[in-house]
């Protein structure tokens, strides 16, 4: 069975229908990239799978659980997701530690000696143990992402979801960040990704879906993608995003 | 005005005191109402529906239009045309303390207010509600912006509680009259006292916010409020 | 201050609520109108109307409990029925008697107008065009200005207090400040050498003591019958010798010493003779 399973979402603000119908699944351990222009929905979706945005149409489910369904206990289904913002949203008066607890102390009701523990462990997986007792503000971008996987690993999410996780980040930055997603990837953590990287996405996605205009145009493996693209304006929009962005990463 | 004045004065310095404690007394009592009640206020012209948020900002905009005075007399003779019979003390606590509130909802309001939107996103992602979030994210946040505004508020009701006597709150200017009407050359002397009192009540007041505000500072956190 | 009036409160309670149960009311006083009212330095509340007051609950069977109120809110209070009397030199007038019901007139009080020392002004020189002249808002003083010096040209200027009008004509900022009789009469004493009277004003002023519209406690009758008792008596005219000419800290020493008279032995006349025996020595 499919961990993930998006059918037909739709989403409208205002007049402008952001989301026409997109359907997608995931499977366990699975790695999708979403690509395309910029206000194609891309991040519109992300948040309707957790519900961060309602959608108005469309269902979605995580394993058996209907996310989508009107009595969904939200607060645990967005628990067992991970989100990871563009711009981190580090909560800004905890220090790294304490935005990493936060999660296991008040949603998971873990103890504190247990809290500190994991959440040292998770710091440590990204790197930052040492910047264990830092604010957000006296870290850099990258040390910031990282901070906010490690959040959101903190919890044990059967579903990660990245929302441009590198595009606020300076260029020398990106690595970092990106290096800590290619090894969860590796480890087998199921993920979506919404990017530009396109090195990125040619190493670790299983599948890379394009979208434009609220619908996914074409989705299928790195290699099918870039060599023979079913539809030309997918072939013409990573021809544009490689020469921009480059392969690096 | 010669030594003998002062030294005049400085036998009345006791009874200027307890009055004066008579003035802290409602300011801790105005104080702590008006945040309590602040709070709640700006959390649901923030966060609410819309009635409830319509209700709060139709109770700051009452107590922060009504003169202190009027305030005043309302709770302590009004109130009793209601069947409701409070002391002088606890009318002024009430009608000062209500007052403060609509002004320091306003504090927190935009505190509130300027509180990224990713904030309460990020909380809400990580499974926390939208109570827990305001709780352990938000809040702390707006409270810790809200200082510098609410030492202005501190400085303010400080020298509100002066117009218990309205009421017959006995406080410290009360007492100055007292000294006064037995003792018509002391006048100005004593209202000089008052004034330093208070000086340096305020200055004792900001100094320890300040301090409050140096401990709980957070980097990146100051200076959007 | 405040603790010693509740303790000598506490004590007239005690006493009084062992002796019999009687009726308690509450006495409401601007108690900053020496020799009328006012708070001693030890914090005890006295004065002319507070021991009249306190010696017709005596001879009349019933306590008080005296609560220092704003002379500005002291109607008010009656009205919503916060207090039962109004004792502060309250004079008569038909405005005043349109919301509250007074007492037959206890007490004849003209104005006096106190102008700086040496400058040999009379009450005539100073009904003319372009005088300054203070007095506290909403006293007679100031109603009686208006209503006979502003039409010749005077000006008024109104104080919150009566010693705020004292200490602007020691300023020089007006010619004279006008204010009931004995007040006056003190802040000369105070001020001796800087200050003196013009004169007195005739205004035929009364004062009476106040109750709720219609006295619907009966309490009119009390308090002019006490009042009555004590003239009888001649703790009355004692009690004026006493509160009327001495200075204040004379009279507080008094009362300390002679209090416990009327408060617990509840003996009006030798308490005023006590009190005037004292104020001489």
């Amino acid at each position: 069975m499919a961990l993930l399973r998006v059918e037909d979402l739709h989403k409208r603000y205002g007049h402008e229908e952001v989301l026409k119908g997109v359907s997608l699944t995931l499977a366990a351990g699975e790695t999708k990239v979403v690509i395309g222009p910029s206000g194609t929905g891309k991040s519109t979706l992300l948040r309707c799978i957790n519900r961060l945005t309602e959608p108005d149409r469309g269902r979605v489910w995580l394993g058996d659980l209907e996310v989508t369904a009107r009595r969904a206990d939200l607060n645990k289904i967005r628990a067992q997701i991970g989100f990871v913002f563009q711009d981190f949203n580090l909560f800004t008066h905890l220090t790294a530690l304490d935005n990493v607890r936060l999660g296991l102390l008040k949603v998971r009701g873990m103890g504190r000696r247990e809290a500190t523990e994991r959440a040292m462990a998770e710091l440590e997986r990204v790197g930052l143990k040492a910047k264990a007792s830092a604010y957000p503000a006296q870290l850099s971008g990258g040390q910031q992402q990282r901070v906010s996987i490690a959040r959101a690993l903190a919890m044990d999410p059967k579903l990660m979801l990245f929302d441009e996780p590198t595009s606020a980040l300076d260029p020398e930055l990106i690595g970092e960040v990106l290096a800590v997603m290619i090894q969860l990837a590796k480890e087998g953590m199921t993920m979506i990704v919404v990017t530009h990287e396109m090195g990125f996405a040619r190493s670790v996605a299983d599948e890379i879906v394009f979208m434009e205009g609220g619908v996914i145009v074409e989705q299928g493996p790195p290699e099918v993608l870039f060599r023979s693209p079913k539809v030309p304006r997918t072939g013409e929009f990573l021809r544009k995003i490689s020469e921009l962005y480059g392969e690096a990463g | 005005m010669d030594l003998g004045v002062w030294a005049q004065v400085g036998s009345y310095l006791p009874v200027l005191l307890q009055g004066l404690l008579v003035n802290v007394e409602l300011l801790l009592g105005l104080l702590a109402l008006g945040f309590a009640i602040g709070v709640v206020a700006a959390l649901l012209e923030v966060y609410a529906p819309r009635p409830l948020g319509f209700l709060a900002s139709a109770y700051t905009w009452f107590f922060r239009g009504v003169p202190e005075i009027v305030l005043l007399f309302l709770f302590y003779f009004g109130l009793p045309q209601i069947g409701l019979r409070l002391s002088a003390f606890l009318a002024a606590v009430l009608a000062l303390g209500f007052r403060s509130s609509a002004y320091q909802a306003q504090i927190f309001r935009g505190a509130l207010l300027s509180i990224p939107t990713g904030q309460m996103m990020a909380a809400r992602a990580l499974g926390l509600s939208r109570l827990g979030a305001i709780r352990h994210i938000v809040l702390p946040q707006a409270l810790r912006l809200s200082l510098a505004g609410w030492s202005n508020e501190f400085s303010s009701v400080l020298k509100d509680t002066t117009l218990a006597w309205g009421i017959g709150v006995v406080e410290v200017m009360r007492q100055a009259t007292y000294i006064r009407a037995r003792n018509f050359t002391l006048t100005l002397p004593i209202y000089l006292t008052v004034a330093f009192l208070f000086l340096v009540l305020t200055y004792a007041g900001n100094f320890a916010i300040g301090m409050a505000e140096k401990r709980l500072r957070i980097p990146g956190l100051e200076g959007r409020g | 201050m405040r603790k010693a009036g509740v303790a000598v409160l506490a004590a007239v309670l005690l006493v009084g609520g062992l002796a019999w149960g009687q009726e308690k009311y509450v006495v409401l006083s601007d108690i900053a109108w020496a020799p009328f009212e006012w708070v001693s330095e030890k914090g005890a509340y006295l004065g002319f109307d507070l021991d009249v007051m306190r010696a017709i609950a005596v001879l009349e069977g019933f306590e008080i409990e005296i609560r220092d109120t704003p002379f500005d809110s002291i109607i008010p209070a009656i009205v919503a029925g916060k207090g039962d009397i109004g004792a502060s030199g309250f004079t008569i007038t038909d405005e005043r008697a349109q919301v509250i019901s007074f007492s037959k007139p206890y007490w004849e009080a003209n104005q006096a107008a106190v102008v700086r020392a040496g400058l040999g002004l009379t009450v005539d020189k100073l009904a003319a065009r372009g005088r300054i002249i203070g007095a506290q808002r909403g006293t007679t003083g100031a109603f009686w200005v208006e209503d006979n010096w502003v039409p010749l040209g005077v000006v008024l200027v109104e104080y919150e207090t009566y010693p705020e009008a004292i200490l602007d004509l020691l300023a020089g900022r007006i010619d004279a400040a006008v204010a009931d009789v004995d007040p006056s009469k003190m802040a000369v004493l105070q001020y001796k050498g800087q200050i003196e009277l013009a004169g007195i004003l005739e205004t035929g002023e009364e004062y009476g003591f106040v109750v709720a519209k219609g006295d619907p406690k009966g309490l009119l009758p009390k308090i002019e019958r006490g009042v009555a008792k004590l003239k009888e008596l001649g703790a009355w005219d004692l009690l004026i010798q006493a509160y009327f000419g001495p200075a204040l800290s004379a009279i507080e020493a008094a009362w300390e010493k002679c209090s416990p008279i009327l408060l617990v032995e509840r003996d009006p006349l030798r308490y005023a003779q006590c009190l005037v025996a004292e104020v001489r020595k």
